[in-house]
């Protein structure tokens, strides 16, 4: 019965999920035209549109009969190579000269679309990229190609403090992730409803601090309780988070970037996960560096900073990547 | 530049941390302390 009674709410839960990442998908797809279905980017310098109906060939491969622009420039028109037609003339692509900038909207003009020798009317498309890419560039951004650790050398007491055993880096990961998410989404919602309303923005770090320290307070406390082993080995690292560069860092940069809460959320658990990502990876080196050969000299900690480096420039090759 | 820099500070921390080892173990042996 209780076992028949999680199933459902699994299912339930999994559906509502579902839903949520279809609207958020759908919600990029932005057509304001009866006889236009849909216009998005393709590739890094073609933007398609999907019509109702197929559309003449002479008036499709006219190229004066599409403006390209970027929204907040609109008196610089972006040049047009090709015009290509497919689907039985239900589909364009316009193919442009230069590389579009996917993170910025695009203006398609569209004038009088012919369809069966009949005038359909002007057409003014907004391109936008899927919300949902965006969403998962900030994170994906967050945790691997820009990894806060790797890519912007911040938080390295923590991470050096706490990546000798992988248990405790694990415990280390979790806890900074439970702690840069709740701290992130509140520092979010008092910048966004007190500190920009009042115009108190040049108290933001001394807020962030405070809130920063609040939640470490908490973790500390709970932690003593639950699990006193993994308490002590934190040792002085769990008060250190209070000031650690990266928990601070989060919620300026989206303070910065006037992020919304689900932008917010992403960059927070794309910046904790790629701390615990990066702990993890240290620990598991640093377990085997105990039991290798090292000059002297080396052992301990500079032979961490020079692994840290060889890290630092592994994840050098994810920079510049785009995936949605 | 940008991109390496991080790289380049972990290895420059950690040589100099390894030659300040270097130093300290010569000044104890020196020393005698």
């Amino acid at each position: 019965m209780i076992g028949e009674n999680m199933r459902k709410t699994g299912s339930i839960s999994v559906l509502a999920l579902a839903l949520l990442l279809l609207t958020l998908l759908t919600a990029s797809c932005v057509s304001e035209h009866r006889f236009v279905k849909r216009a998005a980017f393709k590739k890094t310098n073609s933007i398609e549109i999907d019509f109702a109906g197929a559309v003449d060939e002479a008036w499709a491969k006219d190229i004066g009969n599409y403006a390209v622009y970027e929204e907040p420039d609109p008196d610089i028109h972006l040049a047009i190579t090709r015009v290509t037609l497919g689907h039985g003339g239900r589909t364009v692509v316009l193919s442009l000269e230069d590389d579009l900038d996917k993170n910025v909207p695009h203006i398609v003009t569209l004038t009088e679309i012919m369809s069966d020798g009949k005038s359909q009317g002007t057409a003014i498309l907004k391109v936008v990229k899927p919300y949902l890419g965006i969403l998962l560039s900030i994170l994906i951004g967050a945790m691997v190609i820009n990894n806060f650790v790797f890519s912007k050398y911040l938080g390295l007491c923590v991470f050096f403090g706490c990546s000798q055993k992988r248990s405790t880096a694990i415990g280390m990961g979790v806890t900074f992730t439970i702690v840069i998410i709740c701290s992130a989404m509140m520092a979010w919602f008092l910048y966004q409803f007190v500190l920009k309303p009042y115009h108190l923005d040049f108290l933001q770090i001394i807020v962030f601090i405070g809130l920063v320290s609040l939640f470490v307070q908490a973790v500390d406390t709970i932690l003593r309780k639950v699990n006193p082993a993994l308490f002590k080995s934190f040792g002085v690292y769990l008060v250190l988070v209070i000031a650690n560069c990266i928990i601070i860092a989060v919620p300026l940069m989206l303070a910065d970037n006037e992020y919304n809460a689900w932008e917010s959320l992403m960059l927070a658990v794309g910046a904790g996960l790629g701390f615990l990502i990066a702990l993890f990876l240290m620990a598991c080196v640093r377990e085997r560096l105990e039991l290798a050969d090292v000059p002297p000299s080396f052992r301990g900690l500079p032979i961490a900073f020079i692994v840290g480096g060889l890290f630092a420039l592994s994840f050098m090759g994810f920079s510049g990547m785009s995936l949605f | 530049l940008f991109f390496v820099l991080p790289a380049a500070g972990f290895f420059t921390v950690g040589f100099m941390m390894a030659i300040f080892n270097k130093v300290e173990t010569a000044f104890k042996t020196w020393t005698g302390k």
